[in-house]
């Protein structure tokens, strides 16, 4: 509804400086949202993990969309081939799997804010990374990074000891195989779109 | 391309120290492991709280362990628990016999104190100290009737207790080990119970 919401509004007119503040209203009341269902979202471990990391994620590359081209432009110096972006993205996520990181978060909203704030931010930062790597910049750090989500689901649902103080082990074990399926579904969507945009290239030529 | 390369080097050399700072130089990746590690380099200070006995008679834990003078083994219990509780008590049996064996009685003592005040009445924990077969000279019941005291203690010591989702609770049990000043030194797995009398046993530092 939010994104119908700021497609809308993208669609209709430019993006000025009226306009940006009133997307940074839709923003404020996104992040409150979120950070006012952290109570109810962070109970369950699947839910913490699999709802709520990616809505943080995706919503920042959203809003990646609508940035000013000349801020885009202005980073792209910093971020060649979108390393950088792919490396802070890779950095963020694995701290917060992290155990330890996650209990924190839940306990002491200080770091849950910053939890908020840095994944939103890696969602932004991706977003332009994304596009400004190659497809084989793209497959490694997509490949790589979901090998790491994978591996770290088959440790969360095969270990004995509970990982972290606020979640039970079966939500433990269900979080974990989460994490192995969203990362292995990324890695096939991804693939997916580039035999099917490789196929439609070799169809145009002919 | 050079300021790119400083750049992802810099992001990545700051999630190592951030990482490192979080996990005490990669050694602990769980809180529970914090937890411990915490306590094992600095004692910390338990707050003073107030106890009712499994009697019905209440009395002041700090001032009453250092009138004891005797190291108290501490675990955390609700009489009701079917799961975890019951390898804690166990373990507490265990210990029991062992202190009896060993004739550590003068030197160390077993407490086990509920987190949740309202089902635990003193008769509760009689019942609870009969079915474990408690010696009331070696293992105390009691429970901390001021709910505030409670979440101190329990925020103070790392316990973390959450619905089990089959109507109990569950927590991270561990042994804590408190000198008798008062202060918590160790924390000890639930089924290293020879680690935690040997830390007892021939600790000849005066408390």
């Amino acid at each position: 509804m939010l994104y119908s919401f700021i497609s809308v509004l993208r669609a209709s007119v430019m993006v000025t400086t009226l306009r940006r503040y009133r997307l940074a209203l839709l923003w404020a009341i996104y992040f409150g949202v979120l950070f006012g269902s952290r109570r109810f979202v962070e109970l369950n471990m699947v839910r913490h993990m699999i709802w709520q990391f990616p809505a943080l994620i995706t919503g920042g590359f959203r809003l990646g969309k609508y940035l000013p081209a000349c801020w885009c432009l202005n980073f792209e110096r910093y971020d060649q081939l979108g390393l950088s972006g792919m490396v802070f993205f890779i950095a963020t996520t694995s701290i917060w799997m992290i155990p330890l990181a996650i209990d924190l978060a839940v306990q002491i909203p200080f770091i849950d804010a910053l939890k908020f704030i840095s994944l939103w931010l890696t969602g932004l930062i991706l977003s332009q990374s994304w596009q400004r790597a190659g497809d084989a910049v793209q497959a490694f750090f997509l490949i790589s990074w979901a090998m790491m989500v994978v591996t770290i689901g088959m440790l969360y649902q095969e270990t004995d000891i509970r990982l972290c103080n606020s979640y039970l082990t079966n939500e433990q074990a269900d979080t974990g195989t989460g994490l192995m399926m969203t990362a292995s579904m990324l890695v096939v969507i991804w693939f997916f779109r580039l035999f099917h945009r490789l196929h439609q290239q070799e169809k145009s030529a002919v | 391309m050079l300021r790119t390369a400083l750049i992802c080097c810099s992001i990545l050399l700051l999630a190592v120290i951030v990482a490192a700072h979080l996990t005490l130089n990669f050694s602990a990746w769980t809180s529970e492991d914090v937890r411990r590690q915490r306590i094992a380099t600095t004692p910390l200070e338990l707050p003073e709280f107030d106890l009712l006995d499994a009697q019905g008679e209440q009395y002041r834990f700090k001032k009453n362990i250092q009138q004891g003078g005797k190291y108290v083994l501490l675990g955390f219990i609700y009489t009701r628990c079917t799961t975890v509780c019951t390898q804690l008590g166990n373990e507490f049996q265990q210990l029991q016999r062992e202190i009896i064996l060993r004739n550590l009685g003068d030197r160390v003592s077993l407490l086990s104190i509920s987190f949740d005040p309202t089902n635990d009445t003193p008769l509760a924990l009689q019942n609870y100290a009969k079915r474990m077969n408690a010696d009331s000279k070696i293992w105390r019941f009691a429970s901390v009737k001021d709910q505030r005291q409670l979440q101190t203690l329990l925020k103070s010591v790392g316990i973390v207790v959450i619905p089990d989702g089959f109507g109990g609770w569950t927590h991270n049990a561990a042994i804590q080990v408190v000198r008798p000043d008062g202060s918590l030194i160790r924390i000890v797995d639930v089924t290293d119970i020879g680690h935690a009398l040997a830390l007892v046993a021939d600790s000849s530092v005066q408390p």
